[in-house]
């Protein structure tokens, strides 16, 4: 689509949101909500706003179960349940439910429904809106990624560094971006980056077989600090890795809850509940103020929390300095949040 | 010697300036004890709100891990036991009231307050702190308060916690009494010492002006010196045991933490980054000499800053010890020393402040020494030496009020805790100097009819009424009331007031009546708004236009004392609209007036009386600071005008003067807009200075000789009261102009546009100026 009929379309869009919302102010509304892995935190905290702002609309809920196959059968009763608002967890879902926005096919992908995605990486790079700030389309959203140097700040107030270990899968374009981002900090802030990328098979699919040896090498290199990026292969293996890393005595860092909760030592991650909460309070936006998702920029939470695994710190002697117990997130697998 | 000097017995000439020396000495100490009263009622206040800031966090932390930031407030039910429990933690707080984004109390440690409003005030500084720490002064005492936010960044409320200033009373009472006990001790002797020092001085046959003030100031000086040392001492009293207090505040917090690290699974000794958390309090908290953790047998576990070898025997003075209790066994403290020099540091703040009161000291001892000499039986131009005291008295009146009077007016004007459009703070400005330039020709004819000395009574007399009603003002259109009678006390007293100073030097001895006259004015310019804008950050504002009411009736004293002429049928002929149009139609005339004069005197009152205080405020100054800026141009003025004045000898070096000394102006200005601070604001003043006493002389002269044939014509007065009135129209339009452009381009713009524009009206009249140059020399060779 040309970048005049986007506008054209933006603001019909526009034009057309207020009274519809004033017509569905006045009967219940639906949402047709679609998962990738079943329910997560997100869609309780996505829930939760919703009934504490009075927000009349009544939930269908979708699940692929991570299966990519599952999708058109799933747009397919979407079309028929003729919801208010579309609400897509993750870049795959939201990908295979809307559509990147330079190949929408109107056959698979749902069109004339507004729509809030949540819980994608990176919207831009996975081509679901060409920018944050305006989305161009009928659909906005919320992306939990923490920006790199606010991660690395948070690294280096932990235990500071001077070399930093990094483990990717060279096959995905959003670890690649991740290394380059980190690669540059570390030019800017002075600090070496040490990579390791997965050796990849004949079919060009990582192999983590020598897991491991990876994290081994970049101990004796002198790696610091173990970062983890938000690599898909990455976090199917993590828990070999992170046990490993820290077995040989490397703290490491997540960029990711799920990384998290495989057992790195910390991380800067989103409140998986609070990325819901953002998520609904933008559907709000739609729904009962009548504001055109072509208007609203996609965004990242302003705060995000710093959990840190007590188990995985008190077995490599490395407590959290005192000020991080102000506002770290502390988790200590015998007994839960603190 | 005019004949009607009263006749005084011998020994009155000592006697009066016995009385300088004690009212000297009584002007130091009243300054100096309530500037460093203030002083130390700010630094108690500052540590006080710091501990209660200290509390908000806490508090605000420990609802943050109730919550776990979820979404209402309202839906934490043991919200209110929170509160009180945070409420009874802290001695100082009264109640704590959680308040939403409309200002709404959603809960509180007091049940009954739920459901109420907050005033609107404390919810604007509550909106404008955003994630920070916020504190105010409302109807109510004291808040301090935080915000809670969800990790998307809503408001989800906000913490106001309320506290009593009881300790802060209960302080100041101990240190007022030794602060008012030090005074009288130090100042009575400084008195004493000048008075014997001035008495010895005046027995002698001539007493001259400068012994005699020195006499009088030399005492005050080291008086001002010990009450210094000695008011250390009382700071030191009372400023240790509450920064104790609040260092105890911040070791609670401390404690919290290594209590979690402890709970965490961590012993206390391998805790981590504990002395860098330590010097991060001492880097927010410079009054902490050091802090450590000692473990309970007494060794230091942690520790920042210069630990002193008996940390771990509570010696009470000066520490504050934080007990680290793990399941009622100590097994540890937290230490905080207090650095006593710290209130050095709070002290030296003042001394700016303190040398303004010398210096001011200085020229009311010269001006009264002056004042008793001069009008003693015998001196020489006795009557006319009296106008001198009441002139000085009533202008320091205005003068005390000129730091304040925009952002007073901007208060008043203002609702609900919103500030007013700028135009609207300019508009008393601009209405009072309108009174003064249309009223002008008005009240010197109608003070010759009446008599000049009935004229200044009656002119003083407005005037005080005039600023106690300002000084009681509820409302805009109130103070707009009451300012216009202070405009017409100020141009009743300043046109009586010349006209006298006409009437008994006479033809030959005009000038230095108008020296005696202008003096007056320029003391009274240095003196009124460096000590106003102190008086008005230490006393209120009201308190200020209070004290210039009262000015105004002492100023009646020496008023009454003037020798009464009856009144007798003006000899000026008013200024009409003929006469105006007829001066203007001479081009190089209207030149001068429209591109040199007028625009002059614009940036003099729009930049200096109307942007400066404005943006001084802005910039986060007092309002002595902004008093400060506009001595300094009444200084820069008495000190540069003579000299300038000798310098304008021909048309060309005359012309060069006005044209230059109003670019220098234009660079001032534009300089405070490309340096916006402080460097900024004194490159504005000084340039500002400067160019106006290169410019002042010099343009006057410029009439006269741009004006010869309407001088022959109409008389020289005529011709000087018209150009008079028009240049008074730029200073009505000073306060406008700038307001608008402050209003439309903020001040930066306004600075730009005000430098640049001066900078074009120079050009404009320079060149045009000195093309007119030519015929003149010939017409003048034709005569």
């Amino acid at each position: 689509m040309n970048t005049r009929r986007r506008l054209i379309l933006a603001a019909a869009a526009a034009a057309a949101w207020p009274a519809l919302a004033a017509a569905r102010a006045q009967r219940r509304l639906t949402i047709s909500a679609v998962t990738f892995r079943g329910r997560t935190r997100v869609e309780d905290g996505f829930e939760a706003y919703l009934a504490a702002r009075r927000v009349p609309a009544d939930i269908r809920w979708h699940d692929i179960a991570r299966d990519k196959a599952r999708l058109p059968a799933i747009v397919e009763a979407i079309r028929r349940e003729r919801p208010d608002l579309v609400y897509t967890w993750g870049t795959t879902v939201s990908l295979g439910v809307l559509g990147p926005y330079d190949g929408i096919d109107p056959a698979r992908h749902l069109t004339d429904v507004p729509a809030v995605f949540t819980l994608v990486a990176d919207p831009v790079g996975a081509r679901l809106v060409p920018s944050m700030a305006s989305p161009a389309r009928a659909l906005t959203g919320v992306t939990h990624m923490a920006p790199l140097d606010a991660q690395i700040r948070a690294m280096s107030s932990y235990r500071r560094f001077e070399r930093l270990g990094l483990i990717y899968s060279p096959s995905e374009q959003n670890s690649r971006l991740v290394v380059a981002g980190i690669e540059a900090l570390g030019r800017r802030n002075r600090f070496e980056v040490l990579t390791r990328p997965f050796p990849l098979d004949g079919d060009g699919r990582p192999d983590g077989a020598g897991a491991e040896q990876l994290v081994d090498a970049l101990r004796q290199d002198g790696a610091e600090w173990l970062y983890l990026p938000p690599d898909s292969f990455l976090t199917t293996i993590a828990p070999r890795i992170l046990a490993r890393a820290t077995e040989i005595g490397l703290p490491t860092f997540a960029s990711t809850e799920a990384l998290v909760r495989a057992g790195a030592l910390t991380g800067v991650v989103s409140g998986y509940e609070s990325v819901g909460q953002f998520t609904a309070f933008k559907a709000e936006q739609i729904l009962i103020h009548g504001r055109s998702p072509a208007s609203i920029p996609v965004e990242t939470l302003t705060r995000f929390s710093l959990p840190v695994n007590l188990a995985v710190a008190r077995r490599l002697g490395l407590p959290p300095p005192l000020a991080m117990f102000d506002y770290a997130e502390l988790i200590d697998t015998d007994g839960g949040t603190r | 010697m005019p004949p009607n000097t009263d006749p005084a017995p011998a020994g009155a000439g000592v006697r009066r300036l016995l009385a300088v020396a004690l009212v000297v000495c009584l002007f130091g100490a009243l300054m100096a004890t309530v500037l460093t009263r203030a002083k130390l009622e700010q630094g108690l206040s500052q540590i006080i709100q710091a501990r209660v800031v200290s509390a908000a966090r806490e508090l605000a932390r420990s609802v943050e891990r109730a919550q776990g930031l979820g979404l209402s407030l309202a839906e934490l039910d043991t919200l209110p036991a929170l509160l009180e429990r945070h409420r009874r933690s802290e001695p100082l707080l009264d109640r704590i009231d959680v308040f939403d984004e409309e200002g709404r109390i959603v809960a509180s440690s007091r049940a009954d307050r739920v459901g109420a409003l907050v005033p609107g005030e404390l919810r604007r500084v509550a909106q404008v702190a955003d994630e920070l720490p916020w504190a105010v002064t409302g109807d109510d005492g004291p808040v301090a308060g935080v915000s809670l936010r969800t990790g998307y960044g809503l408001v989800i409320g906000h913490f106001g916690l309320h506290y009593a200033e009881r300790e802060l009373a209960a302080a100041m009472a101990v240190a007022d009494r030794r602060l008012v006990g030090a005074a009288a001790v130090c100042f009575g002797l400084a008195a004493l010492c000048s008075m014997i020092a001035v008495g010895w001085l005046a027995r002698r046959r001539r007493s001259p002006r400068w012994p005699l003030t020195a006499a009088c100031l030399l005492p005050l000086v080291l008086a001002m010196a010990v009450f210094g040392l000695e008011s250390q001492r009382a700071f030191s009293e009372q400023l240790v045991p509450q920064a104790a207090h609040k260092a105890a505040a911040l070791g609670s917090g401390l404690a919290g933490l290594i209590d979690r690290a402890r709970g965490a699974g961590f012993t206390f000794r391998s805790l981590y980054g504990v002395d860098q958390a330590m010097r991060e309090l001492r880097q927010h908290n410079p009054e902490l000499a050091f802090v450590a953790a000692i473990d309970a047998d007494g060794a230091v576990v942690f520790a920042d800053g210069p630990v002193p070898r008996d940390v771990a025997r509570d010696t009470g003075d000066g520490r504050a010890v934080v007990p680290l209790v793990d399941q009622g066994q100590r097994y540890g403290s937290l230490v905080f020393g207090i650095d006593p020099s710290f209130v050095r540091g709070l002290l030296a703040d003042m001394r700016l402040d303190v040398a303004v009161v010398l210096l001011v000291a200085l020229v009311l001892a010269s001006e009264l020494v002056r004042h008793a000499n001069g009008t003693a039986p015998g001196a020489p131009d006795g009557a006319l030496m009296r106008i001198r005291a009441p002139v000085f008295t009533f202008i320091l009146a205005e003068e005390l009020t000129r730091p304040c009077l925009p952002a007073y007016v901007g208060r008043l004007a203002g609702s609900d805790g919103q500030a007013a459009a700028p135009l609207v703070v300019g508009l008393p400005i601009a209405l009072f100097m309108l009174i003064v330039a249309v009223g002008q020709p008005a009240f010197g004819r109608w003070s010759e009819r009446i008599g000049r000395r009935r004229a200044l009574i009656a002119g003083a007399s407005i005037g005080a009424v005039g600023f106690a009603g300002s000084a009681l003002a509820q409302g805009l259109f109130e103070l707009v009331a009451w300012r216009a009678l202070c405009a017409a006390g100020y141009g009743i007293v300043f046109a009586a007031g010349q006209g006298y100073v006409l009437e008994q030097a006479g033809g030959s001895g005009r000038t230095r009546g108008f020296a005696v006259f202008v003096g007056a004015i320029m003391a009274a310019t240095v003196c009124g708004p460096s000590i106003g804008g102190i008086l008005a950050d230490q006393l209120g504002q009201r308190a200020t236009f209070a004290l210039a009411a009262a000015l105004c009736l002492l100023a009646l004293a020496p008023m009454l004392a003037l020798p009464a002429q009856p009144g007798h049928p003006p000899q000026s002929a008013a200024i009409g609209a003929g006469s105006l149009i007829r001066l203007l139609a001479n081009r190089r005339f209207a030149v001068l007036t429209v591109f040199a004069a007028i625009p002059a005197k614009v940036l003099l009152i729009g930049v200096l009386f109307y942007l400066v205080p404005l943006y001084v405020a802005e910039l986060g100054h007092g309002q002595a600071a902004a008093g400060r800026l506009i001595m300094l141009y009444g200084l820069l003025m008495v000190v540069l005008v003579p000299l300038a004045a000798r310098r304008g000898e021909t048309f060309a070096r005359r012309l060069a003067l006005v044209t230059g000394g109003l670019g220098v102006t234009g660079a001032g200005v534009l300089a405070a807009a490309a340096m916006p601070d402080q460097a900024g604001l004194l490159a504005l003043v000084g340039l500002l200075g400067l160019g106006q006493a290169l410019a002042i002389s010099a343009q006057s002269a410029l009439v006269g000789e741009l004006c010869r044939d309407e001088v022959a014509d109409h008389g020289v007065d005529a011709v000087y009261g018209a150009y008079r009135m028009l240049e008074r129209l730029g200073n009505v339009a000073g306060p406008l102009v700038a307001g608008a452009l402050l209003s439309t381009v903020g001040f930066g713009g306004a600075f730009s546009v005000l430098g640049a524009t001066a900078m074009v009206c120079a050009l404009v009249s320079g060149l045009v100026l000195a093309r007119a140059r030519a015929p003149l020399t010939a017409a003048q060779s034709a005569t």
